[in-house]
C-alpha cells in the first residue's frame, strides 16, 4: 500500500503516503488507491505527503485526477507536510491555488 | 560558482527505474562543474532536477528505444541539457497551428504554446492567466512535464535533425546571475 490511514473521526479522514518517489512507477496505483479511499470514506481527506522526496509530473497529474473525483463526490483533498522542493513544485505550476495547502494536520483541519 | 567549460554525453536505459540513479548522476556531474552546491545554490539545481527528470519521464512514456542520451553543455553564461532520441518526429497537441503558435494546453492558470519556426523547429512559451479567480478543476490538464519544463529553462526548444533522423530536445538555464 501507498497510502496508510492514520485517522479516521467524524469531519476527516487523516492519511499518509508511504512512498519516498513519487513518479511514473507509481502514479497510477497511487491515484487508484486514493480514489477507492475517497470512495470508501466519502469526506475530507488530509494527506501528509512528509515522505515524499521526489516527485515528477506523472505523479503532479495523478493527484490533480484525484482532486477531480473528490470534488466530483463532494469531498476534497487537503495537503499536509510538503517539503520544500515538492512545495516548489506546486507553485511553479500554480497548483498550489489549485489543491489546499497546510504544513500540519492541525491547521489543515483547523483552516 | 566556479564554473568549468565542460561537455558530456550520458547514455542511460530508458526505464523508469534507472530515473532517480540517472537523475544523481547528472546532479553531481553538474556539482562537480560549476562549483555549486545543493544547499547554495537551490534554486539551480531545482531547475536542473526538474528539467531532466521530465525529460527522461517524457522518454520513458513516448520514446520505444532501449537507451536515452542526455548530453549537459556548461560554460559561464549556460547550462544546457540536451535529449536526443531516433524515434519519428514528434507532434505536439492536436490544434491547428495559428499565427505560427500552437496551444497545448489550456487552462485558467496558464497557456502553453509551441512556437513553430519551421514544422520541425519548435520553442515553448507560456503566458501566465491572472489571479484574480481559481481555476475551473475540471478545465485543468494533468499533463504537466513540458510546462515544468518550459518554466524551469530560459529557452526550450524541439528539434527535428531531418538528416540524422533525430528529434533534439535542449533546456537552457542562464548562469548569469545564479
Amino acid at each position: 500500500m501507498m497510502i496508510s490511514i492514520e485517522t479516521d473521526t467524524e469531519g476527516y479522514v487523516s492519511l499518509k503516503t508511504t512512498i519516498n518517489e513519487a513518479n511514473l512507477n507509481n502514479s497510477e496505483k497511487f491515484k487508484a488507491e486514493l480514489t477507492t479511499l475517497l470512495d470508501q470514506y466519502h469526506k475530507k481527506a488530509v494527506l501528509d505527503m512528509s515522505s515524499i522526496g521526489y516527485m515528477d509530473s506523472s505523479f503532479l497529474g495523478a493527484l490533480v485526477s484525484s482532486l477531480k473525483h473528490a470534488i466530483a463526490i463532494k469531498t476534497d483533498i487537503l495537503l499536509v507536510g510538503l517539503r520544500p522542493d515538492i512545495h516548489n513544485l506546486f507553485t511553479l505550476i500554480r497548483l498550489d491555488k489549485v489543491f489546499k495547502i497546510y504544513k500540519t494536520l492541525n491547521e489543515a483541519v483547523a483552516g | 560558482m566556479r564554473i568549468r567549460t565542460t561537455h558530456k554525453e550520458f547514455v542511460f536505459l530508458n526505464d523508469k527505474s534507472v530515473l532517480t540513479a540517472s537523475l544523481k548522476e547528472v546532479l553531481a556531474y553538474v556539482e562537480e562543474c560549476t562549483g555549486a552546491s545543493l544547499t547554495e545554490n537551490y534554486d539551480l539545481f531545482f531547475k536542473v532536477k526538474s528539467i531532466i527528470t521530465e525529460l527522461l519521464t517524457n522518454g520513458f512514456k513516448h520514446s520505444r528505444t532501449s537507451t536515452v542520451n542526455l548530453v549537459i553543455d556548461i560554460d559561464k553564461h549556460s547550462l544546457s541539457i540536451q535529449k536526443y532520441d531516433s524515434e519519428l518526429p514528434v507532434t505536439f497537441g492536436s490544434s491547428d497551428i495559428n499565427d505560427g503558435k500552437k496551444l497545448l494546453s489550456y487552462d485558467i492558470m496558464c497557456r502553453l504554446f509551441a512556437n513553430y519556426r519551421s514544422v520541425y523547429d519548435v520553442s515553448f512559451i507560456i503566458e501566465d492567466c491572472h489571479d484574480d479567480e481559481l481555476p475551473e478543476i475540471d478545465n485543468l490538464t494533468e499533463h504537466f512535464g513540458l510546462l515544468i519544463i518550459t518554466k524551469c529553462a530560459d529557452e526550450f526548444n524541439y528539434y527535428y535533425d531531418q538528416q540524422n533522423k533525430v528529434n533534439l530536445f535542449t533546456a537552457k538555464i542562464n548562469l548569469a546571475n545564479d
